[in-house]
Formats: C-alpha cells, structure tokens, sequence
C-alpha cells in the first residue's frame, strides 16, 4: 500500500537522482492542478528502440503514404537552396530512422487500488503516428516470454489516459499490491525487526520499478539501486 | 583551405497527446476560429547517432510559461531541455490549408527574429532565435492531422566556413565540470590547459549565459584580440554536424558584433558515456555589414534576407506530413480491442489454454430469435463470438421485450420489427464490431402440408436454410415448437456440423449437443467444427428417443401457450449452458466428435481445461437441479439415422416434401414401423428394442416431457 503523498515524494526524490547519474532523456514530473485545487501529478519519460520487426513497420508505413495523398495538388513550396543544411546526410539516415522507434512512459498513481501504474505508448520515430498494437508488443520484453509465463505477468490493456484523456495502454495494476507485499513479507523473514520494515516502505517505488522497468525496457541506473541497497 | 559548415535539420515529433488536446480546444474553445495560437515546444540531446535531433510537442503545447497564478497550469520544460517558440496556424478546410499563405507566414516569423536581434530582445532571452510555426488541418471526426513544420533559420550571404579541417571531438573528461550543472541554451566559457611532463590537459569552464556574460565576455575578447569561446546546448549527436539552433545564434553574434571574424563554438551534447560534443572553428559571416547597410538604406529595418528551414519528408520535398489516430481513437475500434484484451484477461490471469482466436473466428446460425435466441446472443458475444446469424419469422410484440433481452418497447411500435432483424441491430448497438445478420423465413416442418402453389417458394426456403447451415460452424436450434427442430437437425447431420438445441418446458429445460458422425464415412462433407472426424463418438440428438414422428403439435394449442408457458427464469439457465456447451466442446481436441461426460463430482478433472463435456443436461428449476446425461444416437432416429440421411441425400427436396405432407413416413424410412411389424403380437409394454435400458428409461421419461 502506498500513499499518494509517499507516491509523490519518492517520485520526485527518485528523478533527481535518476536524472543525475545518467544522460538519457530525462524523467519529468509533471504537476497538474485541478479546478476543484486539487492537486496531482504523475512522472514521464521517453525512450527510443531499435524495432525488431521491419515488415510491420514498412506496412504501416506505405499505409500511411497511401493516406497522405488525399492532399492532392498540394502548392509547391520552393525553397532557397541551403548548401548548409544536411539533407544528403538525411538521406542516408532514412534507413535507420524507419527503425527506430519512441516508447513514451507515463507512472500515474492509481487512488482505486494505491499503487503505481505504468501507462505507455509507441510512436515511430519517423512521422510520430501511434504503433499499431503488433508493433507495441513485439518490441517489448514481455513477448518474449514462453506462453506458461504469460500466465505470471501484468496484463496491458488499452485505456484512456487518466489525466490527459488520450487513448494508450497500461499493465493492470490488479496485481501490483500482492506482489509488493510479497517483498515487504519477504524483507520481514529476513529480519522481524520493525525498522527493516519501515526502511522498506521507503523505496517502494524503486522497488516496484526494479520489477516492472525490465518488462518494458525502461533500465535502472546500476547506481541508483546501489545506493540504496536494492 | 575553408570548409562549409552544414547543419542537421530538426525532425518533428508531435506527441499523441498534443493533437488530441487540439481537438479538445477546436470543439470547446477555438470552434470555427483560425486565429493563430502560440506554442511552446522543446528540444533535448539526441541519445543516438542514428535519430534526428527532435523537436517536441506535448500536451501542454498550449500552456504559457511564465504564469503568475499558483493554481493555472504552467508550461514546464522538461530537464535538461530548451525552449522553442512556436505559432500554431489551424484551418478548418483542407482548401484552407492548401491555400495558406505559407510562405509568407514563414517569413514573417523570420522577420521576427531578425527584429528580436536588433531590438535586443535577444540580448535578453536567447530562446526567442529558435522559432517554428506549425500549420494544421484537424479532421476531427476521422481522427486524421495533417500539419506542416516551419523552422527558420536566417541565411547569411555566404555560407559559414570553418577555418580547421573538421570538427575537434571532445572527450567528456574536460567537460566534467558542466556535470551537475543547468546549462543555460547558449553560454560563453574558458578553455583551460594543465601542462604535466608528458601530457596536456585541457578542461572547460562555464563563464556564464550570454544574457548574463555574453557582453562583455565578447567585448573583453575583441579588445585583447582573442578568439572568443562560445557553447550552446546540441539536439544533434552526428560527430560532423551541428544542430539547428547554432545557426540563428550565429546571425546573432555577427549582427550584434560586426567586428568579430572568427569564433570558437563548443557543441555540448551531455555528458553521458556516448555524449560526443564537438568544438567548431568559424569564420563568422561577414552578412553584418551587408545587412546593416540595407538598413540604413531602406531605412525601415525591415527582413530583406533569406531562410530556410520547411521541414521535408523522407523524399527530400517540402509537403504536408499526415497522422491518423483512427486506430488510437476511433471509439468504434476502441470497443474492438477493449473487448479482446479483457478476453484476454482470462487467459493471463487464470487459464492460458483458452482458444480465444478459435471462438472468435466460429460463426453461429441461431434458428429463432425469442426468449432463447436474445439469451444465446447475449453469451456468444460475451465470448468473444464476432459472426452471429439470426432466423425468425415473426416480429416483436408486445410481450417480448420483458423476457427477450435484446428488444425494447420501440420494436414494438410504432411499427412492430421483424424479430431477426430487431435482434441483429440490438447486438450491432451493444458491440459495433460484432458481424450480426438476420433472415426472416419460417423453417419447413414435417406434418405442415404444403399446398402445391407453393412447392417453389418452399425449395427456395429449403435451400436458404441448407445454405445457411453449411455457411455456419455452429447450429443452435432456439425455436417454439418441436417438429421446427427437425429440419435443422437432419440438415446439420448431413453436412457434419455441430448442433446444439435447447428447449423450454415450464419448469425444466434440455441442452443438447447432437452428434457428428464418422467423417471417414461421409468425406464428401468436410466439417470445420471437427477437424478430427475419425476419432471421438457419435452421439444422440434430440430426436432419438422418440419412436413417433415429429407431427403438428400447434393445432391444438391456444396462442398463450406457444412461447410464454415457462418461468422466466429458465431461459437465461438454458441459453447460458448452451453457450458454455459450445465453449467446452470448442476446446476438446475432438470438438463435436467429443465424448459425452457425467461426472458429477466438480473435484474430478473433466476432458477439457474449462471441465466436462456433457452430451444433455436437463435442468429442473422446481429443485434448483441439473443432471448431465447420456445417450448413444439410435440407429432408427427420425432426425440423424443413416436411413433418413441417406434418404435425403438421395431424393432431396421430394424427400423433404413428403415429410411435410405426410411426416408418418419418417417411421417407415427409418425402420420404426418394420420394428412394430415384427412385435405385432405382443403387447406394447414389453421391450420392443435392441438398445441398452437407459435408453429404454429415457425413451419412456421423454415420452412425458413434451416440450
């Protein structure tokens, strides 16, 4: 069981570490106030991945080029010729840009069950259009497990965004507060004593991100769990 | 010898989220208004060589920064990024936006940095250089975008050269110090040497931001005639190529600083393993002087130069880019994979052997569509079923509605609907996805004369209904009457598909599974629904204990008795195991040729991971009971024997014909009558047949139950 204040707290705390030790985008807390003063926020990030599977991203994309001639006797625009700008290099890159893709992450928390969620989308790096559901899934570890373990593992669903309202899918937090309890039950074999609990609660979030982050290739900095003893 | 400096575009990325709180604004705010809107969006460093520095648009694209309110949300950089200014241009015709000035719409917001130079409002805040405009047309109710990106940037007379070979590759050592440290977007430092015996180490130093420091860090070093050191914070990670935003900040310096002719520029790209920043040797344009020269001739300080900056596509041409989120926001297709991920549900969390593909893709033909038919419907699309054919001929009353879940008062009036037809636009309003069709025709049944006028309109009835059974994997036989079930069942035998009947009484109900036969025997008609037709058993259908015809059992009843003598509640138990009979069978590997079970104890395993596959069940809701049952199929059945399906694969619709005029022949066929003829001298109490007794016992039960 987590607060919403513990939530937010830790949440801050961990992006100023996170964001310290390594250079990739950076996490971002976004606060939002609601008319009626109440106040919430959740923490974002971005993160782009080579695609495993080239047809369907190639098939999305003549689809797309298909659609974009409805634009039809389009004015030319001319443009001064830039001997500054590299567009040959561009050219080049074009092969490699089709395969890579932009996975967006979004940790909510969630007042029904009180535990963190993880809400995520997929966008081609190429012209931002949203990934196919295909394409979502076969880029992420969780596709990779064998059918029996699938049974074991959150389960996404596509839903409306909690805050912004756009569409996007989320791993099912139905589980989350049993197998956050199954750790603290564990820290509390370990040692009975009352502080080891209350040193745990501290970093649950951490925690429940050291579970859910490989799943979905969001990679913890080796020390920011070292240096909490995680 | 000078080299030509040439610089990576931005590549746009508009996150989902921005065009879906366009549309919000369109709807609630901005409606017809094409006024423009100013944006904010931002960049970051590129982690990868191989991806286009981005510039990045998010939800809240529209919010101002610098609020003064605590409770109004604010644009928020996000960490480590800068900030881009940008004005949105929405038009509500796509012949709007082709017919958009663009051109000068990008001029103008060049024109406004070159007036941002010279009246120092860059001095102020260096953010304002880097510019975009964005023109759109929403097509809100497709859920489709088109949009074009313009990012200027102020060409010089000459293009700027750099005075060394090629970019000076910095190790992140000397950068140490920029760790842990907010960097301004564009700041001036120091370059500092360490000399040891061997080696010389150079580290740089943050001066300060060129809004703070920039003045008289240039001044100081024009007037000891230094090569000023100057750093800005890259989007772009290619090891030869600066970003975007170098290239304003250079028209800045040479406007601002005329007298300045060569300059040092570190590309800062982070300070992470794989960072890569660069150190840049230029000679500054010498654009200063020309420009100040036109202004004082023309006097007006207006923009007489050139830019760049359209962004284009993967040809190289400058056109309309193009997102559909139709897939994303369609609601229609929201529906679809809401109800396919929550199936899915199950099979993660409880049962990963669920065939959800296989039941997705079944078809099932509903003959009649009263109290039962709405009830199957109902459960067949909870799971997951997408093709449902409904068959009635009669259309809803006024009783209906409160015992047919899937009929309201307005099919009833003002004009009553056909009961198929109601029940199909009832399933397509719970679930747009759901293939639902409907046929209106009465089923042909035995002891029903048929008027020789009207032999051509009953083929052709035959003929749709025998269509119709071979188009669909699954029969279920819903209907009033008795001898309406007939038909179906000796048509589905023919053609090898599974059957499943349920029939009412008015406290007890019966589901069953009719038999598939061997298929070895009978290849001409292949069956989707067992695809393993030699293996498993045959078994019997709802026919097979009977040793009368099936005969006009409507003439003696009353119009209250035809479909309302049962208790309500009786039609969802019966429609629900009907359903669940078919999901069960669905997962045997036999299918239809699986073998009946009667285990009643819950704690033995059944043949399948969802438990036993009976053949019947019989509920009686006086004892709140079900009982599973058996029976093997009777080789002398009037429905599913061999004499009657061989009969009808000889002489076909002249075979049906006679059965609906005289339906007496069925026992002649079917060798019932031979049986009487035999036994003639006894009494009819006495076991008369070759089968085991609990047929005898079902043969004798059955007789009461006439449902």
């Amino acid at each position: 069981m987590l607060t919403s204040k513990d939530f937010r707290d830790q949440a801050i705390n961990l992006i100023k570490k996170w964001n310290n030790i390594i250079d990739e985008i950076p996490w971002q807390w976004n606060q939002i106030n609601e008319l009626n003063n109440e106040s919430k926020g959740y923490f974002t990030t971005k993160r782009y991945h080579k695609i495993n599977n080239n047809n369907n991203n190639n098939n999305n994309n003549n689809i797309e080029n298909k659609n974009n001639n409805n634009i039809e006797n389009f004015e030319e625009i001319k443009e001064t010729i830039d001997d500054s700008s590299t567009t040959i290099i561009k050219s080049n890159n074009n092969n490699n840009e089709n395969n890579i893709i932009i996975f967006q992450f979004d940790i909510i928390y969630s007042k029904s069950y009180q535990v963190p969620v993880l809400y995520l989308n997929g966008f081609s790096s190429f012209d931002s259009s949203p990934l196919s559901w295909n394409e979502i899934w076969n880029n992420l570890p969780l596709s990779n497990l064998d059918k029996n373990q699938q049974s074991t593992i959150p389960y996404i669903t596509q839903v409306e965004h909690p805050i912004l309202g756009n569409p996007c899918y989320q791993l099912h937090p139905c589980e989350t507060d049993n197998l956050m309890k199954l750790i603290l039950l564990k820290e509390k074999d370990y040692n009975d004593n009352n502080d080891k609990k209350e040193y745990f609660k501290d970093y649950y979030l951490l925690s429940w991100l050291s579970i859910i982050g490989p799943m979905v290739n969001i990679k913890i900095p080796f020390d920011l769990l070292k240096n909490n003893n995680i | 010898m000078t080299n030509t400096l040439q610089f990576k575009e931005f590549s746009s990325f508009v996150n989902i989220s921005f065009w879906h709180e366009l549309s919000n604004k369109k709807l609630d705010e901005l409606k017809l208004s094409e006024e423009s809107i100013p944006l904010n969006g931002h960049y970051t460093f590129s982690p990868s060589q191989q991806l286009d520095p981005f510039l990045c648009l998010e939800f809240n694209a529209f919010l101002r920064n610098n609020v003064t309110n605590s409770t109004e949300n604010q644009y928020v950089l996000p960490p480590r990024s800068y900030l881009s200014h940008g004005t949105l241009y929405n038009y509500n015709t796509v012949d709007d936006f082709k017919q958009s000035p663009k051109i000068k719409l990008f001029n103008d917001a060049s024109k406004r940095i070159w007036n941002d130079i010279n009246n120092g409002n860059i001095d102020k805040d260096t953010s304002l250089l880097n510019r975009f405009i964005l023109l759109t047309y929403a097509d809100i109710k497709n859920h489709q975008f088109y949009y074009m990106f313009g990012i200027p940037a102020l060409l010089p007379s000459q293009p700027i050269q750099q005075f060394t070979e090629k970019p000076e590759s910095i190790n992140i050592e000397s950068l140490k110090s920029f760790s842990n440290q907010i960097l301004p977007q564009y700041f001036c430092l120091k370059q500092q040497q360490q000399e040891s015996s061997t080696t010389t180490t150079t580290s740089f130093e943050l001066i300060g931001s060129i809004e703070e420091k920039g003045n008289q860090y240039l001044n100081e070093c024009l007037e000891n005639d230094l090569i000023p050191l100057v750093g800005f914070c890259d989007p772009c990670s290619l090891p030869l190529n600066p970003g975007w935003p170098l290239r304003n900040f250079l028209i800045y310096l040479s406007i601002k600083y005329p007298m300045l002719k060569k300059i040092k520029v570190l590309c800062y790209r982070g300070n992470g393993s794989t960072s890569n920043s660069i150190l840049l040797s230029l000679e500054l344009p010498s654009m200063g002087e020309q420009l100040i020269k036109k202004q004082q001739e023309e006097d007006a300080g207006e923009w007489s130069g050139k830019s760049v900056g359209w962004e284009k596509d993967s040809n190289g041409k400058i056109a309309p880019r193009f997102v559909s989120l139709a897939s994303t926001m369609d609601p229609l297709k929201l529906a679809e994979q809401s109800v396919d991920l929550n199936l899915k549900l199950m099979r993660w969390r409880v049962m990963p052997s669920l065939e959800l593909e296989k039941i997705k893709t079944t078809s099932c033909l509903l003959l009649g569509s009263g109290t039962l038919g709405c009830n199957v419907a109902r459960s067949l699309m909870s799971w997951g079923v997408r093709n449902i054919t409904f068959v009635d001929s009669s259309k809803v009353s006024y009783s209906n509605p409160v015992r047919q879940s899937l009929f309201t008062f307005a099919d009833c009036s003002p004009k009553a609907k056909e009961k198929s037809i109601a029940a199909a636009d009832a399933l397509k309003k719970i679930f747009p996805a759901i293939n639902a069709n409907a046929h209106v025709f009465s089923i042909p049944m035995p002891g029903h004369s048929v008027p020789q006028s009207e032999y051509q309109s009953i083929r052709n009835t035959i003929e749709l209904l025998e269509n119709l059974i071979k188009q669909h994997d699954v029969i279920y036989l819903l209907t009033d009457s008795r001898e309406s079930r007939w038909l179906p069942t000796m048509l589905s035998r023919a053609h090898g598909k599974l059957c499943i009947n349920a029939a009412l009484g008015f406290d007890s109900y019966l589901v069953i599974r009719h038999g598939i036969k061997d298929q070895c025997q009978n290849e001409l008609n292949p069956s989707i629904s067992s695809k393993l037709g030699y293996q498993g058993s045959d078994l019997g259908c709802y026919f097979c204990n009977d040793v009368i015809a099936p005969t006009d059992t409507l003439k003696d009843r009353t119009l209250d008795q035809m479909c309302t003598v049962t208790r309500p509640g009786l039609s969802m138990m019966a429609s629900s195991i009907a359903v669940e009979l078919l999901i069960s069978t669905i997962h045997h590997p036999y299918g239809g040729r699986a073998k009946g079970e009667t285990e009643t104890d819950v704690y033995v395993q059944g043949s399948t991971p969802l438990g036993i596959i009976p053949h019947q069940l019989r509920g009686f809701i006086s004892h709140y009971q079900t009982l599973p049952l058996f029976s093997n199929p009777y080789k002398h059945c009037t429905a599913c024997s061999d004499y009657i399906i061989d009969e009808y694969n000889s002489k076909g619709f002249d075979f049906i014909i006679n059965v609906m005029n005289d339906s007496s022949c069925l026992t002649k066929i079917c060798g019932i009558d031979d049986l009487k003829n035999t036994e003639v001298n006894i009494d009819w109490d006495i076991d008369i047949s070759d089968d085991d007794d609990d047929n005898n016992n079902n043969n004798n039960k059955e007789k009461n139950d006439d449902f």
